[in-house]
């Protein structure tokens, strides 16, 4: 079907001041009508000897019917509909540009506005599993001391699919080995393929990449075949370039969490040993000012004297 | 009677933009138009009675304030829904827009799924 109608196109107020102008400077009775011969403008009365179509590529919009000049505004209708082709077709583009600056947009704030992994990873999949059709999708951060990737979240039926993994390891492995995006639309054929990859028949996979490493990977697949495309590729790898850096700094705020829960501890216990320890120097201190009295070296006098009072009788 | 929609804002790519998002309906027998300030706007309106309008807030000489308290309070056009688009970061005076009538805003930049549903929702289709 034709992506413009002929209706929609004698809508336009300039198109139609021109025709209307032409007809009039050409002094001739003309009628134009869509394909199921509405009159759309002009005369319905015009000789209908000659008709003459109005065409967009292969397919003809409608008729301008008249005399022989009739051609020339059925050339010009011809021209006008292939320019508001063009005009759309530029159209959609823009929108679809727009659209991907709308989801950097809002991926940006959602992004934002935690500091706390698994809320960071959680936009980042749930976005990717709005956009892109799929029965299953993952993140998995690598482990930099042990070099596993390990699942931080994950949605779908696939249970093998929340096991961890080696780098290089099946077809996410060896993706977050590479740092290269892929399409595999046959997870079957793919000689890569680990078997827990096999529960997902089609996948879409990119790397979450900073500036100086691979910090993961993303994943939507469907258990199912189906075609991703460039597009699809495309979408997850713009979320991916935002969810990256957003993890990165999730991260390191859990490191810097931690170490400061550490020293917050340790704090706590050199507190507690300050405390034992003022404790002791204040009993002691309470010892001396007791021992340090006369009524105490009377007390020590006494107590001596009573001991060598009984000491004395058996002698 | 064909169902209508009326575009009303100064850049033409934001007009391009919603008309391209819209042109679905169109399909359906929807009819888009366009207008680029508040007195088209109003011409329109008075001449084509669009069931829905997205009406930007920010024009020169006569803002889409001025145009919704017209269609709405002036003319009593009650039935024409009408939907403001404001710039996001801009606060949009709700107790303005209540006044003048408006049924609900929009920011932009829009979402284009979320500006589609709506015009079907507000069209019953």
């Amino acid at each position: 079907m034709a992506r413009i109608k002929l209706k929609r196109l004698l809508k336009k107020k300039e198109a139609v001041l021109v025709i209307k102008n032409l007809i009039k400077m050409m002094d001739i009775s003309i009628g134009i009508k869509d394909t199921s011969d509405q009159l759309l403008l002009g005369d319905d009365q015009a000789d209908s000897t000659d008709k003459y179509p109005i065409e967009l590529e292969t397919e003809v919009l409608g008729w301008v019917i008249g005399g022989e000049k009739a051609a020339a505004i059925a050339f010009l209708l011809n021209h006008l509909a292939s320019k508001e082709v063009e005009k759309k077709n530029l159209a959609d583009e823009v929108l679809d540009r727009y659209r991907e600056v709308n989801l950097l947009y809002n991926l940006s704030e959602k992004l934002g506005a935690s500091l706390e992994l698994q809320a960071v990873v959680q936009v980042a999949l749930t976005e990717a599993s709005r956009l892109i059709a799929s029965t299953d999708g993952m993140v998995m951060l690598t482990n930099e001391a042990t070099a596993i990737l390990e699942v931080v979240s994950v949605f779908g039926q696939n249970d093998d699919l929340k096991e961890s993994i080696e780098l290089g390891q099946g077809i996410i492995g060896n993706i977050a080995q590479s740092g290269k995006a892929e399409i595999v639309n046959d997870v079957l054929s793919d000689a890569r393929a680990y078997e827990t990859d096999n529960k997902i028949r089609s996948l879409v996979c990119t790397p979450l990449k900073t500036e100086q490493k691979v910090v993961g990977v993303i994943f939507i697949g469907h258990k199912t075949p189906v075609t991703y495309t460039a597009a699809d590729l495309k979408l997850l790898s713009t979320i991916a370039s935002q969810a990256a850096p957003a993890i990165e700094n999730a991260l390191i705020y859990k490191k810097k969490l931690t170490e400061a829960k550490e020293r917050e501890q340790k704090l706590q216990r050199q507190i507690t040993e300050m405390r034992i320890e003022l404790d002791e120097a204040k009993r002691q201190r309470q010892v001396v000012e007791i021992i340090d009295t006369d009524y105490f070296r009377e007390l020590q006098v006494k107590a001596k004297e009573l001991r060598e009072s009984r000491k004395s009788p058996k002698e | 009677m064909e169902p209508k929609i009326l575009i009303v804002d100064d850049e033409a790519h934001i007009r391009l933009l919603i008309e391209q998002t819209l042109e679905e309906l169109e399909d359906e027998g929807v009819e888009l138009l366009t207008a680029s300030n508040g007195a088209d706007a109003l011409e329109t309106i008075k001449t084509e009675r669009p069931q829905l309008v997205f009406l930007d807030v920010m024009m020169p000489k006569m803002n889409g304030f001025d145009v919704c308290n017209t269609v709405k309070n002036e003319l009593g056009l009650d039935e024409v829904y009408i939907i403001m688009l404001t710039a996001k970061g801009q606060e949009f005076d709700k107790e303005k827009g209540q006044e003048v009538g408006a049924n609900v805003y929009m920011t932009k930049p829009f979402d284009p799924d979320e500006l589609l549903e709506k015009a079907e929702e507000v069209l019953g289709l």
